[in-house]
């Protein structure tokens, strides 16, 4: 809670001295923000190019609502966060539905290596997710992926808490079996 | 990760079975590809020279708010100040003695007192 509010208010330091004009915050708060907000666009929406447009688009807001910050409140990231959960709901709003496939799984007794056997996990959980429905999706990747906590997620969802854990546990029993018929071949079996 | 924000424990708990997937998508770190932190960084310069008020717009918050009101009011009250020192005088006095009172005591002080012409009661030393 404390590393939080220190966060909190050390953003928001660093989003003063961009509305005075000052480079190096601005690249400070892109560095610390950017990623995050890519990343996360990227797992709602399952398309590189989308999320980097929904990542620009976000933080162009913050610097146009920067000078009326009050500081004291959510930090800048998790009112990104926000934003781009906003734009990535109005863009899976428009687009058609679509079925996204699971990829060629490497093949445990074949001897691959850690490294490639992690990036297919990884590859099986990002397209999992995009078989979730939006709000399961949303609150399972802020809170397992991104690593916020129930009460930061609830405030980027505008939902209470307890709404938050819900979401997430429903979230996960859906990934659990969408991924279950995948886990021996993921080397699940291996690892536990 | 407990999806509680307190978790407690309640005896042995049995393992995620998404974990390895959790643990594997966060092993990737995230990358913004230079042309994009280009233009996000661009977009702040703009954003901020549009914020920077211009020097008359400078001014104009700087004096604005509570500042103006109160050089306005300060410089009301020096001027009523002035206007009542010099318009009060006539009305006070005509307040403090009316004409008809002149009058009556020009005739007091004239016509009555010589003709009874009473002692004073200073000049007796009373």
């Amino acid at each position: 809670m404390l590393r939080e509010v220190s966060e909190s208010s050390e953003q928001s330091v660093l989003l003063a001295q961009v509305v005075a004009g000052d480079q190096a915050a601005a690249r400070a708060l892109t560095d610390l923000i950017a990623p995050r907000i890519l990343r996360y666009a990227a797992r709602m929406l399952g398309n590189r190019e989308e999320a980097e447009d929904v990542t620009q688009e976000a933080m162009l807001r913050l610097w146009k609502m920067a000078p009326d910050w009050v500081p004291g409140q959510a930090a800048p990231s998790t009112w990104v966060y926000r934003v781009a959960a906003n734009l990535c709901t109005d863009r899976l709003r428009r687009r058609r539905p679509m079925l996204p496939e699971l990829p060629d799984l490497p093949d445990p007794a074949a001897g691959q290596d850690a490294q490639m056997m992690r990036a297919a996990r990884a590859q099986a959980l990002e397209l999992a997710l995009l078989q979730l429905p939006e709000r399961q999706r949303e609150a399972v990747v802020l809170r397992h992926l991104e690593g916020l906590g129930n009460p930061e997620i609830a405030a980027i969802m505008m939902v209470g808490v307890e709404a938050v854990e819900s979401l997430t546990a429903r979230g996960k029993r859906r990934l659990a079996a969408i991924l279950a018929g995948e886990r021996a071949a993921l080397g699940y079996d291996d690892d536990v | 990760m407990s999806d509680k924000s307190d978790p407690k424990p309640h005896g042995p708990q049995a393992p995620d079975p998404l974990a390895v997937f959790f643990e594997a998508a966060r092993a990737e770190a995230p990358v913004v590809p230079p042309d994009l932190r280009a233009r996000i960084l661009d977009s702040a310069v703009r954003a901020a020279d549009r914020a920077a008020p211009s020097r008359p717009r400078a001014l104009w918050h700087r004096v604005s708010g509570w500042t103006l009101p109160g050089l306005a009011a300060g410089v009301s009250a020096g001027l009523a100040g002035l206007w009542l020192g010099f318009v009060t005088p006539l009305p006070l006095m005509a307040l403090d003695m009316p004409g008809w009172m002149h009058e009556a005591l020009w005739h007091v002080d004239v016509i009555a007192l010589p003709l009874i012409w009473p002692d004073d009661p200073l000049l007796l030393g009373m």
